[in-house]
């Protein structure tokens, strides 16, 4: 089965979260806080996203990020729609201790809600801050790339419900080849900013608005490369995206290795200890103090 | 300009942004940078109000440079023709024009109107019909083309300085680029390319469009607003083209249906003058012959008015009793919501039945929930427990026995609980089905209406009072067939579609659904309840079938004639005769649309658009002098609706505050008119009444310019959006915009609290500070522009202050319109209590 | 800096505090009665069979907080046992190599499982053992055997570090010594604890032994607190560890971990000073053991609640 995915053009979006509510109607997820919003408690004043981050129960978050220079010369509204990127190596999956997480036939990451024990390993292990843990349920939650749909062979809700076709659900092979021609349209029409986040299709580009102006951007494949890709206008980290993401298990051997380590080190210097405090009770005569 | 689209019509947006894929230039004109904006190439700031100084500044730019489409300009507009000696022009009248009366706050029209030659012969009139039936069919042909004027008088050399294009030049004048960066703060660099981008891409090859909506509408001279740039469309020749014209974005579901089915006091369904007791219309002759314009396509209007009161009366409307026309009561002035209100709180107002409105958190919102104590009686019909049906608890606080008004909250349908029609905003009429019952109790607003008309025809059966003759008289048979509620619960919902077919028309005799408005007669013979919307249902070889059911997937196109069906005559490009040059052929290849094709002597339309023009009327066809209606104009009139067949660059008739766009400060500001002496539009609708005091003009108290504005993650005053769960959340908590240089001022960081006060009173809300809003510099002073969106209210789950707490009642004198998208206020840090 | 992970945790780490504490604890004293068992001197032998009592039931209430901590405590034989609904897992034992949560299971179940021997030995030694004593004796000082389980003790007492390096979380991920430190702290536990007992018992001779034992490890582990230090600090990264008052992460980081854990003992085994603070002979090794202890805990409540502290929870 081919994979699937998302592009996902910021270039496109107008930030006016269908996504976001599309997603919560389908997967029937309940508002973040009630009594947050009922007690005025729920603004953020941080532009127009007052849900702050993806969580158990929000899968789709869109942000904004506004960069308007003080003397209104230089003025862009960067708008992301995020959520869950379905890693080709996914941390998430890779520390599942129970094989909850698993892989699906669409070469997305979804989550066996039956067999989810609740220990939160993988919330630590997404470098992206994906997935959540549910405390009322007792489970995590992502986005799980509308499995139900894809079964039925529909697309995503959110990218049905993008009116500007900023998502586009898809074949991961067929959404390259779509985002490289972009890349080049918007290049052309001196929007060198553009590149991808997800898939080094070869872009190169400089940025040309805000307070990154002059830098150079390129395109990047982190974790074997992301089915659910942007095309960005800025640098990642304007996004909250990491600029270097990687799997947790390029720790594991090193540290295992200097445990090992240590722990032979350990062992050592126990011996040594009964050893030394042996020859010296022999040297002081028996009884210390 | 005037909309934030991509928030407000985020799916529409998606065809702007594939215009911008394929290469059009979109440009942003706004006082605040939205999320519009920023999809745009070119976001120009503006002060709120100032829109005629920058429109009228792209006439002035157009004018002086020579950019108009010189023969488009010269066969298709109103350029050439000559206007009365008498006139006078704001330039020469200190910011008014001829005619003024300042003790009625009026204008005389007699001095803007056309020069013309001499009419043609008249016979005498024929004599009214006895009282009660004044009315005679037969005599109509003769007293309209008693009726025919002489023919307007023109100069093509365009040289008279009594020419509209003379008058528009000095109209215009000063309207420079300096002056749009002297009053609208715009950087003249920045309106110069706005001027040059449009005139560049308009033309033979080229057209462009503008996209507006109540950003332009809801001012003290907002239809005048609109009219520049129609005007600035006309000069650079984009009307009645493709790709071209003027998009007016509506801003419900179908509201559009809701005006052509008239939901407003002053015009029946199709846009006929509701019967004023201020005008000769005493009788329906005296109607006819006042409103029914003898060289326009509304030489019609007779068999359209008839048409709808045999729909509305049925059996009971004959040419004995004038079809009924005077049991219809007649308006005694201006009913629209604002002089309602001030009835209401004069205690003239017994009740009132809210379906779908919330006046509670509408304009100087405390004045109308403090009006509404005066009530008997409210019923709301509406989904939740609106702001406007809990009114008495925000007024009488822990108290209710304050307010003695009886409220009935009566549950709604919901839209997918009902059967209908839509029209959405481009007038192409779509039907849906019903898909659910609705829960328990609640029912359509069709519903109430329904039953409650015919509890009260019950009521008046054998009433002989005059006042009850309507109710009693009209046709009221939309019982649903059994088949129709077969799989429903709830089986006495009238048929939605009844309805529907009486709206379209059919013969009176043989019951025949009638195909197309030219089918209506003036004598009692055809019934439709709106002249516009016949044609969407037809019998096609035998079948009835309704062309407002979309057919998806079924490829016919850009213009898609087959995806529902646009009033009128499924016509989706109007005045698309203007797309051919005046011999018949289109402006380019590239531009082709409506042509004349010469051999078969018709007009055609490759792109499958209906021909806004009559089908066989050959371009050379000389205007008649004598001929009624359409024959009145030549062969190269596209504007049919209008008298003369042109589009109007000066308007003679049918507005009360002038012939031309004039710039007047809003009726709040922070500045004086830098343009004429008179600093606002002189017959605005002003209501001098206890509770609405206004802001002094060009005081310090109120310094700044505050618009208010919509969200796309709600809807109106919220009253559907503040109670879903996941609407709430995204949007939770009123707020106001605002620069951070003026934050700074006050000593406001983001996210405090902040009071917005005016004269009327004060609403609390949450400081958004953002560069997204700038400080304008105005004539050298500086002038801060904050504003907020008006979503919130107290019943929900997200609540908020009423924004319209600060607002106040004031009105373009033209339509009612409120003016709620600049006026003045001021903020401080700080709860409100 | 280069951002390798970008995230928001919410879970209650106090009880994970604990669980790392009470199960270091158990490996380290697991550790010690190892090498106490197999030196042949008889008072290194009553110290060993005494601490005896501890690593079982220390592991319990290790594995019963673990257990209480999931989100779904009723399911916690997924880890052992492949879920039928896990269906993409060749069963019956589910095992995922790349999990340090996965194969650390098994680790702590294997250790859990031995801890029964020191504490059936505690028994025999106190006789209260009624069967197999001498099965239980042979057990218990086999040096072959008790090698086994001192190298399952340091594993269980080195994986919950690795489990916490094998993340994207800030200060967790940021190094490769967090195994190594972790079972560092808990060898400096069981020492500790052995100690105490040592004094109780007036076992002079193992309690030089204790000592010397002391002075080494935290030598080991002023060492290795130094690199782990510097290589946050190069990260830029040591903030939350160092400087933070949220979750008292700084005060009980330097206080505790730093100081009572690996400084005290240091200091007070290598001068043989004699310390006495209000009336306490800090330097008798029933209060330095007791000392040692708290700031072990201490370590293991710091590191927990670095991470959260770094995102702002």
């Amino acid at each position: 089965m081919t994979t699937k995915g998302m592009f996902v053009d910021t270039t496109l979006c107008t930030g006016c979260k269908a996504c976001q509510v599309a997603c919560k109607q389908w997967n029937e997820l309940p508002m973040e806080d009630e009594a947050a919003v009922r007690e005025h408690r729920a603004f953020t004043a941080n532009s127009y996203d007052n849900t702050g981050h993806l969580s158990a129960t929000n899968w789709r978050h869109v942000k904004f990020i506004e960069q308007f220079s003080p003397d209104r010369a230089d003025v862009r509204w960067l708008m992301m729609s995020d959520s869950c990127k379905h890693c080709e190596q996914a941390g998430c999956l890779e520390v599942c201790p129970t094989g909850a997480l698993y892989r699906t036939q669409f070469g997305s990451v979804d989550i066996h809600q039956d067999v989810c024990i609740g220990c939160r390993y993988c919330v630590g292990a997404c470098p992206f801050g994906v997935i959540e843990y549910n405390g009322r349920t007792g489970r995590v939650n992502k986005c799980i790339l509308c499995q139900d749909r894809m079964e039925t062979g529909e697309g995503t809700a959110c990218a049905k419900s993008c009116p500007t076709a900023s998502l586009t659900y898809g074949n991961v092979s067929d959404l390259k080849a779509m985002a490289a021609a972009r890349v080049k349209q918007l290049h052309a029409q001196g929007k060198t900013d553009a590149y991808i986040y997800g898939w080094d299709l070869g872009n190169q580009g400089v940025i040309t608005q805000g307070p990154n102006k002059g830098q150079a951007v390129k395109d990047m494949q982190p974790v074997g490369g992301l089915n659910v890709f942007y095309l960005l206008l800025d640098q990642p980290g304007v996004y909250g995206l990491p600029t270097a993401p990687q799997l947790p298990q390029r720790n594991m051997n090193p540290s295992a290795g200097v445990a090992l380590i240590s722990a032979a080190v350990l062992g050592v210097t126990g011996l040594a200890a009964f050893r030394r405090r042996r020859m010296e009770a022999a040297q002081s005569g028996g009884g210390a103090a | 300009m005037g909309s934030n689209m991509a928030e407000c019509h985020p799916v529409g947006f998606k065809w702007p942004m594939r215009a911008k894929a394929k290469g059009a230039t979109l440009i942003h004109v706004d006082p605040r940078f939205t999320r519009t904006s920023a999809m745009c190439d070119v976001y120009v700031p503006m002060r709120a109000g100032t829109d005629i100084v920058f429109l009228g500044g792209l006439v002035n730019y157009i004018l002086e440079n020579k950019k108009y489409f010189l023969e488009y300009m010269i066969n298709y507009t109103n350029a050439a023709t000559l206007i009365s000696a008498d006139f006078k022009d704001t330039e020469d009248n200190d910011g008014f024009f001829s005619g003024y009366n300042a003790q009625t706050r009026t204008y005389d029209t007699s001095t803007w109107q056309y020069r013309r030659g001499p009419a043609p012969a008249r016979v005498p009139d024929p004599a009214p019909g006895p009282a009660g039936a004044t009315y005679k069919p037969a005599d109509l042909a003769t007293l309209i083309a008693n009726r025919v004027p002489g023919q307007p008088l023109e100069d093509r050399t365009l040289q008279d300085p009594k020419t509209v294009f003379q008058i528009l030049k000095r109209h215009y004048s000063r309207y420079t680029p300096e002056m749009v960066e002297r009053v609208c703060g715009t950087p003249k660099d920045l309106f110069l390319r706005v001027a040059q981008t449009i005139t560049e891409r308009s033309g033979k090859e080229q057209t462009g469009a503008f996209v507006y909506a109540v950003g332009w509408t809801q001012h003290t001279t907002g239809v005048q607003l609109i009219r520049t740039a129609g005007m600035v469309q006309l000069l650079l020749g984009n009307m009645g083209r493709p790709g071209g014209g003027i998009m007016a974005l509506r801003g419900h579901a179908t509201i559009q249906g809701s005006t052509d089915i008239a939901s407003l006091y002053h015009v029946h369904p199709g846009y006929l003058n509701t019967p004023s007791a201020r005008r000769p219309h005493d009788t329906l002759r005296d109607y006819l012959l006042a409103e029914t314009e003898p060289t326009s396509f509304w030489s019609n209007r007779p068999a359209y008015m008839i048409s709808q009161l045999k729909a509305w009366f049925g059996g009971a409307a004959t040419d004995q009793n004038d079809f009924g026309y005077d049991w219809l009561p007649k308006i005694t002035g201006d009913h629209s919501h604002l002089p309602v209100f001030v009835e209401m709180s004069e205690g003239k107002i017994k009740g009132m039945i809210l379906t779908g409105q919330n006046p509670a958190t509408s304009l100087n919102s405390q004045f109308q929930r403090k009006a509404m104590q005066n009530l008997e009686w409210l019923v709301v019909l509406d989904f939740y427990e609106t702001e406007s049906a809990a009114f008495w608890k925000n007024v009488a606080g822990a108290d209710p026995s304050k307010v003695k008004t009886e409220v009935w909250f009566m549950p709604a349908a919901h839209i997918a609980e009902k059967d209908g029609s839509m029209t959405q905003t481009a007038r192409t009429i779509q039907w849906h089905d019903k898909a659910a019952d609705p829960p328990g109790q609640a029912r359509s607003d069709l519903y109430l209406w329904y039953h409650l008309g015919k509890r009260l025809k019950r009521r008046y059966a054998s009433s002989t009072e005059r006042r009850d003759l309507a109710i009693k008289n009209m046709t009221l048979d939309y019982d649903p067939d059994p088949s129709e509620v077969a799989e429903w619960k709830i089986k006495d919902e009238p048929s939605a579609f009844k309805i529907f077919r009486e709206i379209n028309g059919y013969n009176v005799q043989t019951g025949a659904v009638l195909n197309t408005f030219a089918d209506l007669r003036a004598d009692g013979t055809t019934a439709s309840g709106s002249w516009i919307y016949t044609g969407m249902l037809q019998t096609v070889s035998g079948q009835l079938v309704n062309r407002t059911r979309m057919t998806p997937g079924k490829n016919d196109g850009w213009v898609s004639p087959n995806w529902g069906w646009a009033w009128p005559a499924n016509r989706k490009q109007l005045y698309n005769r203007a797309s051919a040059d005046p011999d018949g052929n289109p402006w380019s290849d590239r531009k082709k649309y409506t042509y004349w094709d010469a051999a078969a002597r018709t007009w055609k339309n490759d792109a499958g658009d209906g021909i806004d023009f009559a089908g066989t009327k050959a371009p050379g066809t000389a205007a008649s002098p004598t001929g009624v209606g359409i024959a009145f104009h030549s062969g190269r009139d596209p504007f049919l609706l209008k008298t003369d067949g042109k589009g109007w660059l000066f308007a003679p008739g049918g507005l009360v505050d002038g012939p031309l766009p004039t710039h007047y400060e809003p009726w709040e500001s922070p500045v004086k008119n830098l343009l004429y002496k008179q600093d606002r539009n002189p017959v605005t609708k002003v209501f001098d009444v206890p509770g609405n005091k206004y802001n002094e003009f060009a005081g310090t108290q109120f310094p700044h310019v505050i618009t208010t504005y919509r969200l796309t993650e709600h809807h109106l005053s919220g009253t559907m959006t503040r109670w879903l769960p996941w609407l709430a959340e995204l949007m939770p908590d009123l707020f106001v915009e605002l620069p951070p240089e003026l934050a700074d001022e006050k000593g406001i960081k983001n996210g405090d609290y902040v009071t917005v006060t005016t004269e009327r009173g004060a609403t609390e809300a949450r400081a958004l500070v953002t560069r997204r809003l700038r400080p304008f510099r105005i004539d050298g002073k500086k002038v801060y522009q904050i504003g907020m969106p008006w979503h919130w209210g107290y019943m929900g789950i997200a609540t908020g202050d009423v924004t319209n707490n600060i607002s106040s009642f004031v009105a373009d004198p033209n339509v009612s319109i409120h003016e709620g998208k600049a006026f003045t206020a001021d903020v401080r840090k700080g709860r409100a209590r | 800096m280069t951002t390798p992970y970008v995230l928001e945790p919410h879970w209650a780490n106090w009880m994970l505090a604990v669980e790392m504490f009470v199960a270091g604890l158990a490996a380290g004293i697991f550790f010690f009665i190892a090498l106490a068992n197999t030196t042949g001197r008889k008072e290194d032998r009553e110290v060993g069979a005494i601490l005896g009592f501890f690593p079982a039931p220390l592991m319990l209430i290790a594995a019963i907080l673990l257990t209480v901590d999931l989100g779904q405590p009723g399911r916690f034989l997924n880890l052992i046992f492949t879920s039928p609904a896990a269906t993409e897992r060749p069963g019956p034992f589910m095992l995922n190599p790349n999990s340090p949560m996965n194969w650390g299971t098994y680790v702590i179940l294997v250790f859990g499982a031995l801890t029964v021997i020191p504490f059936l030995d505690a028994l025999r030694h106190t006789g209260r053992l009624p069967f197999a004593r001498g099965l239980v004796e042979t057990l218990a000082h086999d040096p072959v055997g008790m090698f086994v389980c001192a190298a399952l003790a340091l594993a269980t007492g080195s994986y919950s570090g690795v489990l916490l390096n094998v993340t994207n979380l800030p200060v967790w991920s940021d190094t490769y010594l967090q195994g190594a430190l972790y079972v560092t702290f808990s060898a400096l536990g069981g020492f500790a604890a052995a100690g105490i007992v040592a004094d109780r018992l007036r076992a002079h001779e193992t309690a030089g032994a204790v000592r010397t034992g002391l002075m080494g490890i935290s030598l080991i582990a002023a060492v290795l607190l130094a690199l782990y230090i510097g290589n946050l600090v190069a990260l830029g990264t040591a903030g939350p560890l160092v400087t933070t008052m949220v979750y008292l992460v700084a005060p009980s980081f330097w206080i505790g971990a730093v100081g009572l854990a690996v400084l005290l003992p240091l200091v007070v085994v290598t001068t043989g000073a004699r310390l006495r603070l209000a009336r306490v002979d800090v330097s008798s090794l029933a209060v330095l053991g007791m000392l040692v202890l708290i700031g072990v805990f201490a370590f293991r409540w710091s590191i927990m609640h670095s991470a959260l502290a770094a995102l702002g929870h």
